[in-house]
Order: C-alpha cells, then sequence, then structure tokens
C-alpha cells in the first residue's frame, strides 16, 4: 500500500470501518511513513478536541417543558417518584446532561416498578433488568470503578481474594476501547467482576461470574441502552452501553475472542 | 391512541435521547433558541407519530424527526446559513507544516473548536456531529441522512479536512512568535 491509497483510507481506519485486510496493509505502511504517521496523530487530536469541546447540553428545563408538552400520563393521578407532581427532582440538575440521562432512565425504571412492555419476566429477562440497573447506577456519582487504572496488570491482580474466579481483563486500547478500571458489583445478590472501558465518550460495562451452561451471544436494547450477553467455559458475560449496537457488537467479539470463549 | 402504556413506553425510548436531539438541532440551526424550539416541535411530531416506531434504533428514529424538522426550518429562512458549496479550489492541501499539526491542534481551546465547527458547511458540521458526538458508523450516518455510505465517507473526510484547516489557521494567526 503506498502512501496516497494509504491517505484515502485515513478516515475509515480511524472510524473502525476498514475491513481487517486493509487495517492490516494501511498499519504496516503508517508505521514506516512519518507523512501518515502524522496526519494520523492530526486527526486523532482534531477528533478528540471535537469530542471534548463541541457537545451541546441541552438547557435545564428543557425535558420538563417536553414531558409538559405530551400532556398529562393517562389515567395517573399519584405524583411521581420523589415526590413532586412532575418534573424532575432539584438535585438532577446538578449532574451533566449524560448523567442526567442516565439517572432519568434508572428514575423511570423505579417508578413503573421495572415492567417495561418491552420485557417479560422470565429469568433472564429479570438478570437482564438488573444489569441495566448495574450500568446506570455504576455511572451515577463515584462508583464507576474502585480499581481506577488503564492498566490490566493493576486491574487483574485487584479481584484476587475478592472474588472467587479470577476475571480476565483484555487489553482492546488498540480497536479504540480503552480500559478504565474495576470494581467489585453484585447482579441478583450474587458478586460479579465489572470491567469498565470507555470508547470516545461512551461506557461500556463488562461483568463476568460463574455459569453453569452455555448460550451464544444475545443482543437486546432498553431504554436505548444495547446489552449483549452469552455464557461459555464456565462464564456468563454481559456487556452494557448506551454505545451503538455495531461498535458494542465489535467489543463483545473481542472479548469473546481474549476470553477464549468464542464460539463464531 | 392515548394510553399509559404507550406514554411510559414512549418516555423510556425516545425522551432519554434528548441530549442528542438538541445537541444536533444546535449544531445545524446554531441559535440555541431555535434549537430548544426544534426539538420540542420533533418531541411533539415523535409522539403523535409513535405509533409508526416499530422497534430498532430509537435514537436514529428519534434524530431523523430532529433533522427533518431543522432542515425545514432552514430552508424557510433567507440564504444566511444554507448549505454553501465548500470552495475545493481555495483550500487544497498545501505542503506539510513546519510544526507538527497535532501539536499545534492540541492549543486550540473550546471556543476555537466551536467557531471552526460553526463555519462548515451544515451537511459537514452534521457529519462531524454524527459521527464524532453520537459515534455513529457510516451506516448508521447514511441511513440517517439518506446519502449513500460513500457519500457519507467522502462528506465526512472532506469536512474533517476543512475543520483542520480552519482550525490551524485560527491557531497560527493567534500564535506568538
Amino acid at each position: 500500500m503506498n502512501c496516497e491509497e494509504a491517505r484515502t483510507l485515513i478516515d475509515a481506519y480511524l472510524d473502525g470501518e476498514l475491513e481487517l485486510e486493509k487495517t492490516l496493509l494501511f498499519e504496516r505502511h503508517s508505521s514506516g511513513c512519518s507523512r501518515c504517521t502524522e496526519e494520523l496523530r492530526a486527526l486523532r487530536t482534531l477528533r478528540s478536541k471535537v469530542r471534548e469541546s463541541a457537545y451541546f447540553a441541552a438547557p435545564a428545563g428543557l425535558e420538563r417543558k417536553i414531558r409538559d408538552s405530551l400532556g398529562p400520563v393517562p389515567g395517573e393521578a399519584v405524583p411521581r417518584a420523589g415526590g413532586e407532581t412532575r418534573g424532575w427532582p432539584v438535585w438532577a440538575a446538578t449532574f451533566s446532561s449524560a448523567l442526567l440521562a442516565a439517572a432519568v432512565v434508572l428514575v423511570l425504571f423505579l417508578a413503573v416498578g421495572g415492567k417495561s412492555p418491552l420485557r417479560g419476566t422470565s429469568p433472564e429477562g429479570l438478570v437482564s433488568k438488573e444489569v441495566l440497573d448495574n450500568h446506570l447506577r455504576s455511572m451515577l456519582a463515584d462508583h464507576l470503578v474502585d480499581v481506577p487504572s488503564t492498566d490490566q496488570h493493576t486491574v487483574k491482580p485487584w479481584f484476587d481474594g475478592k472474588l472467587d474466579f479470577a476475571p480476565a481483563v483484555p487489553d482492546l486500547s488498540a480497536a479504540g476501547f480503552a480500559l478504565a478500571g474495576g470494581r467489585l458489583d453484585y447482579v441478583a445478590d450474587h458478586p460479579v467482576a465489572a470491567l469498565v472501558y470507555r470508547k470516545r465518550q461512551h461506557i461500556v460495562n463488562l461483568l463476568c461470574w460463574p455459569f453453569p451452561e452455555e448460550s451464544k451471544p444475545k443482543l437486546e436494547t432498553d431504554h436505548g441502552y444495547n446489552l449483549i450477553h452469552w455464557a461459555r467455559g464456565g462464564m456468563t458475560y454481559w456487556v452494557v452501553s448506551d454505545l451503538n449496537a455495531h461498535e458494542l457488537d465489535e467489543f463483545a467479539t473481542l472479548i469473546q475472542k481474549d476470553t477464549g470463549s468464542s464460539s463464531r | 391512541m392515548e394510553s399509559r402504556e404507550r406514554r411510559v413506553e414512549f418516555e423510556e425510548l425516545v425522551v432519554p435521547h434528548l441530549p442528542a436531539a438538541y445537541n444536533l438541532a444546535r449544531w445545524l440551526v446554531r441559535q440555541p433558541e431555535d434549537a430548544e424550539d426544534l426539538v420540542q416541535e420533533a418531541y411533539l411530531r415523535a409522539f403523535r407519530g409513535f405509533d409508526g416506531y416499530h422497534g430498532g434504533d430509537s435514537r436514529s428514529w428519534l434524530l431523523a424527526i430532529v433533522r427533518n424538522a431543522c432542515y425545514s426550518f432552514l430552508d424557510r429562512r433567507p440564504k444566511a446559513d444554507a448549505k454553501v458549496e465548500f470552495d475545493e479550489q481555495a483550500h487544497t492541501p498545501g505542503a506539510p507544516a513546519a510544526t507538527p499539526e497535532a501539536l499545534l491542534l492540541e492549543k486550540a481551546d473550546r471556543n476555537s473548536l466551536q467557531t471552526a465547527l460553526a463555519e462548515l458547511p451544515v451537511d459537514y458540521r452534521e457529519a462531524i456531529v454524527l459521527r464524532e458526538l453520537e459515534g455513529m458508523s457510516y451506516r448508521e450516518i447514511a441511513q440517517l441522512t439518506g446519502a449513500p455510505v460513500g457519500t457519507v465517507m467522502s462528506r465526512l473526510s472532506r469536512a474533517r479536512q476543512q475543520l483542520q484547516r480552519v482550525l490551524l489557521r485560527t491557531l497560527s494567526k493567534g500564535a506568538t512568535g
């Protein structure tokens, strides 16, 4: 691959949209080409600047205006969660809008008793609900990680003595998923390992715990979040994020390959 | 059909995408008050048309409505912010800069970045917002904007190049000797 061709592929490469063969050819070329390396660096800097600087948060009160404009909720005579007849508790205004979205969904979850018309109450459905709850709660306040570290060699041993299994902590930084750390958490009362990754501004929670049966990867969408889960080799893995399904599936595939739990 | 279940489903599925809706509207129409009005309008339309939502990506479904509202609004207004053809001739890449561009770009502050992005034609801005801020894939952007994937790719590539050039121009003007 020469420079001219490489430069036409640089965007697709950074966006993770280039097929494997071209990706390898591109990387092989760019690692030996100072011009392309410099362009890559500049483009990466530009992209992260955009992500840091360009997001306009919705003004406070817009959400309330929108809910009010939808009219009264049919059949509702009692105040919403938090004891207010409409709108959100004052504490919600102190969160950034990204966290507010998570908090909004979580409060709705609790207010409607988790009975989403989208999901049944099968055992899997209940675990799915708990995993999403877990994800949302982890993003509020200070509960994202117990051990903050981008180094798998720090995070993995941290779980020793805290769990009776050793979670794999893959390094997926080459694919754009940076490790943010790990935490000990609970799903349906059993302890689980939670590994937190970040892609751009999205948080991806990977929860795993011992599980005897095997199952193929399954994708669900709920409340605007994507969940993928599967079980193999004595463990079950749940991946949850507001990241789009395509990239989340990419993440899940990488995890499966790394843990040797790929069935593809 | 008004029903409690339908209302709850709408609130669970669609309302959480307000941040994405507002951000997109803001970048398309630029003025915060206009963005707010358009997002409200879009949400009303989305709610009334909720029967037309048949599952799948609720964010894209909502953003399509937001987008339509914004582009109708832009079309109604006088030429001021209409889609501008980017003058390729005036902006062909020159020789590599003396200072690594990445280093200069690192210095860009929030204001410069926003100003530079605002200077781009609306379809370029949109490509950057959907890719970088919403993390949509090329296929998702193509579906949302109704453009072929190839167009999305070239639009995004040009948008980034233009953004980079505008930003570097601003930064090197402001740089002290």
